[in-house]
Parts: structure tokens; C-alpha cells; sequence
């Protein structure tokens, strides 16, 4: 798979915005959400979009979809399988990097929420999979989830203001 | 060809990644074990890549 093809990138762009603005909907519709890296108490917002805009979005899917993906699928002979193994890998890290989940794994009030947050990353990690897979480019999904990130932090800020 | 440069690329994008991780977890007390994961994760791609052992 090429990783970071840049030969038709406007195009990537724009799928990688389609993508985002499908996920956005999703989590408008109460059915998606991300677990994020902790940036509450960054006093700049540039701290915060270095984050949530470029470093999250682009070690997460080179590592689960780069490097995860590309070796799982050498070792499994269905895509199904190796989609499915990456996405589990990619929620259980969400949660753990995240979440503390490691600190909340006997609070049972905390069950449905943690959940959801795992579905969700898992579902995230799939279709991500599957994106990369049908363009061979790493881009769209890079943006795609810089997008939700984005709005998952500062979307509903700007619109409330 | 293009897979070299495609190479480069990631590994050029990874690098600025893990040194910005490792500055954030540095001076934010609440992003430390986060950005040290993303760092981590970031030279993991980085030895994979300059290997070249996936792609």
C-alpha cells in the first residue's frame, strides 16, 4: 500500500472531508464518538490542534493501518479477519491511551461508557481500513479522523459561540 | 521508486510527529503518558518503515 501518495491529493482531500463530515454526522446522530488524547489543560489551542489535528490522526493510522493492517493481512487469508484484529487493537488502545480505562476496569457504572467508546473505535478502526484499502492511500482516513477529532474538540465550541 | 519516496515521506512525517509527542509530553503534566504512547508508537513506525520490512 502506498502510504502518503500524494498523486491525486485534492481528491484524497476531499474524500478525507467526506469521510470526516459522515463521522461528524454520526456523532450529531448520538451513534459515534472517539476517545482523544487529554488536552484539556493545554493553555494554547495550538497545543491542542498539534494534537488532535496532526499527531493523533497520523502515528494512529500509519501504525494500525500502515504497519497492523498491512502485516495482518499478509498473516490472515481473509481481509475480514485482519480488519476486524486491527480495529479491536485500535479500540483497546483508544481506552487504554486515552481513557484510563487501566484505573476504571472495576467501576461498573463506567461499563456502558467505556463500550462505547470501545465500539466506536473499533467501528472507526474498520471502515478506516476499509477507506485506505479502496483508495491504496493512507490520506483519506489521516484526514477523515483529524476531522472528527477537530470537531469532537472544537466543533461544538465554535458552534455554541 | 514511488515506494521510496513514499518511504520518505512517512518516515520524514513520523520523525516531526515524535519530536513534537516528546515536547508536549515534556510540558503538558496531563498529556505525558499519552504523548509518550504516540512517540513510542511513532518510532515503532520509524524502525518499521526504515526497514522497509511492511512495504
Amino acid at each position: 500500500m502506498t502510504l502518503i501518495g500524494i498523486d491525486n491529493l485534492k481528491g484524497d482531500l476531499i474524500r478525507g472531508l467526506a469521510f470526516g463530515i459522515s463521522l461528524i454526522l454520526a456523532n450529531i446522530l448520538g451513534v459515534f464518538s472517539l476517545a482523544l488524547p487529554p488536552v484539556a489543560s493545554f493553555t494554547t489551542d495550538i497545543g491542542i490542534l498539534l494534537v488532535v489535528i496532526f499527531l493523533a490522526p497520523i502515528i494512529e493510522e500509519v501504525t494500525f493501518r500502515g504497519v497492523l493492517y498491512s502485516y495482518l493481512r499478509n498473516v490472515f487469508k481473509s481481509k475480514t479477519t485482519a480488519r476486524l484484529t486491527q480495529a479491536g487493537v485500535f479500540g483497546i488502545f483508544h481506552l487504554v491511551a486515552y481513557s484510563g480505562i487501566l484505573l476504571e476496569a472495576f467501576d461498573t457504572s463506567s461499563v456502558l461508557v467505556v463500550g462505547g467508546a470501545f465500539l466506536s473505535a473499533v467501528i472507526f478502526g474498520f471502515v478506516a481500513s476499509i477507506i485506505a484499502d479502496r483508495y491504496n492511500n493512507l490520506i483519506v482516513p489521516i484526514i477523515g479522523h483529524a476531522v472528527i477529532n477537530f470537531w469532537l474538540v472544537k466543533g461544538l465550541l465554535v458552534i455554541v459561540a | 521508486m514511488a515506494i521510496n519516496k513514499d518511504r520518505k515521506r512517512v518516515v520524514s512525517l513520523i520523525i516531526i510527529a515524535i519530536f513534537i509527542s516528546f515536547f508536549l509530553s515534556i510540558n503538558s503534566a496531563e498529556f505525558r503518558i499519552a504523548g509518550l504512547i504516540l512517540a513510542g508508537l511513532g518510532i515503532f513506525c520509524w524502525l518499521v518503515y526504515k526497514r522497509g520490512s511492511v512495504i
